[in-house]
């Protein structure tokens, strides 16, 4: 099924309705939709709830061959997958412009952000390290899929533990089942944290709103993400740096 | 259990392939209707859809079940998006699976010459003369009279929102009183297309914000709960200061 597209009473209703101060479900210009996080009884998943939006993620680990470039640092990959559960105008299997951005915005998130220690994922260098998958499934788009699928699949990456391992003198390697040894947790030194934000340009003014809701995002003139890496000191203090920006709007447009 | 409901009678809940009834016409004297959500084959009733199975007064048996997405039926009043041009005939787009298409001949006082312009993206109420699972649905925007009876393109302005198809056929119906409830706090003008779409207008845009709200409560509360609440959402709604994020 194709999008349905927007007819133009509701694109100019939305922005109306922006530039007299006010959001479709009365929310704040810079204020998130209710987020709750539901963890599952396995480790490493997650389902994720912005509102209407919801995101599951599952991350699994095996051991395999580390890449010869790189042998002592373990693995992620990532994937996201649209389907018709999600939207009505997803097709699942075709490659879709939404797919890809999405896991553009994760594995720049999480991979090129080396929030991960990948070389604590290591096992036996040169031979066997753990590859972490994470699979994030969007369940239901109701705008914001960058932020939810962030939060999902970073929750769902704290939240698994990986089986214990001893390698043994003659090199072969012992995966310890979950009731045999304790499990131990992934370590982020660092947590991306994903924020949207929508630019709708009226009448020489620039209005920018938080979290966009379906609608406000197919209407929006321009998106802006923003990567904020939460670093967590000793003392169990927060400090933040700007560590990542993506952005889609031309530089006129960018907050001081 | 069943519970009479303003002349409906609920009779059970019904899952696809659950038996109604049987009904032979040779040996049951009265005749009954069946709705939508039935099928009968050799004498027997079952249903197609999940949901409620209700009875009207009129021996009307249907299955009452939570939908989205619009089935076209033939007679019922939707609001469309105009597409594009084709020859003659405009595309719209009613949120089925097919898109419709209606003449420019079929407005109030159309003729080859003066025909009714109208630009993609506009909207347009009518009623569908033609659908079936065979065929394109086809819209037309006057009755057998050649008379618009409030048919035709929206005006400008406006707000337009989606909502279950229950919920379209609820605010409708000329016995609930939810529309008068609102109309005490704003004067408004409102369409109601039966495929889930509905078009307001009033005289602010805060005040169209606030009713599609109040309206959109319909999906979650039944219409005695809605009732109670709709002032107090309302007033709320109004009460909301502007806020302006410049940058």
């Amino acid at each position: 099924m194709k999008e349905v597209p927007l007819s133009t009473c509701e694109k100019t209703s939305i922005v109306s309705a922006i530039r007299a101060g006010q959001r479709y479900d009365n929310r704040e210009f810079l204020e998130v939709r209710d987020i709750s996080l539901n963890f599952g009884k396995d480790y490493g998943s997650c389902t994720v709830t912005l509102g209407q939006t919801r995101v599951l993620a599952q991350v699994t680990g095996e051991v395999v061959e580390p890449r010869p470039s790189r042998p002592n640092e373990g693995k992620i990959s990532i994937s996201v997958h649209l389907s018709p559960m999600a939207a009505p105008h997803f097709e699942s299997g075709r490659s879709n412009d939404l797919v890809d951005e999405l896991q553009q915005i994760l594995e720049r998130n999480i991979k090129e952000s080396r929030c991960l220690d990948l070389e604590s994922l290591c096992v036996l260098a040169e031979e066997s390290v753990w590859q972490l998958r994470v699979d994030v499934t969007v369940l239901n788009h109701a705008g914001n899929l960058g932020d939810a699928c962030n939060l999902a699949s970073v929750a769902a990456l704290r939240h698994f533990h990986r089986p214990d391992v001893t390698v043994e003198e003659d090199g072969r390697v012992t995966i310890h089942t979950l009731e045999e040894r304790e499990p131990i947790p992934t370590f982020m030194k660092k947590v991306p944290v994903c924020l949207t934000y929508a630019f709708f340009v009226v009448d020489d003014k620039c209005y920018m709103l938080m979290d966009p809701s379906e609608k406000e995002e197919r209407v929006s003139n321009y998106f802006y993400e923003l990567v904020k890496l939460w670093i967590k000191v000793k003392f169990g203090f927060m400090r933040f740096g700007w560590l990542l920006r993506q952005t889609l709007v031309p530089p006129t447009c960018l907050p001081s | 259990m069943s519970q009479e409901v303003a002349g409906v009678e609920v009779l059970k809940v019904v899952l696809p392939g659950d038996e109604v009834l049987q009904y032979n016409p040779d040996r049951n004297k009265e005749r009954i209707f069946i709705g939508p959500g039935l099928r009968w084959e050799d004498n027997v009733i079952r249903a197609t859809r999940p949901g409620l199975l209700k009875k009207t007064l009129k021996r009307l048996y249907y299955v009452d079940s939570h939908q989205k997405r619009y089935i076209p039926q033939k007679r019922e009043f939707v609001i469309g998006t105009v597409l594009k041009k084709k020859g003659d005939n405009y595309i719209i787009d009613i949120g089925a699976s097919e898109q419709a298409t209606i003449s420019y001949l079929s407005f109030e006082n159309a003729s080859k010459k003066t025909k009714k312009e109208m630009k993609v993206g506009d909207l347009i109420f009518g009623q569908l003369l033609v659908a079936n699972k065979d065929m394109e649905p086809e819209l037309v925007c006057i009755d057998t009279y050649d008379r618009a009876v409030g048919m035709g393109p929206l005006p400008e302005g406006g707000l337009l929102f989606n909502v279950s198809l229950h919920v379209a056929r609820l605010i409708v119906n000329p016995k609930n009183s939810f529309l008068l409830t609102i109309s005490k706090m704003f004067k408004y003008t409102i369409v109601v297309g039966f495929n889930g779409r509905i078009w307001v207008k009033a005289k602010k845009q805060g005040e169209m914000v606030a009713i599609m709200n109040c309206i959109l409560m319909l999906e979650v509360m039944t219409l005695e709960e809605a009732n109670e609440n709709a002032l107090r959402v309302l007033s709320s709604f109004s009460q909301h200061n502007s806020k302006e994020a410049t940058c």
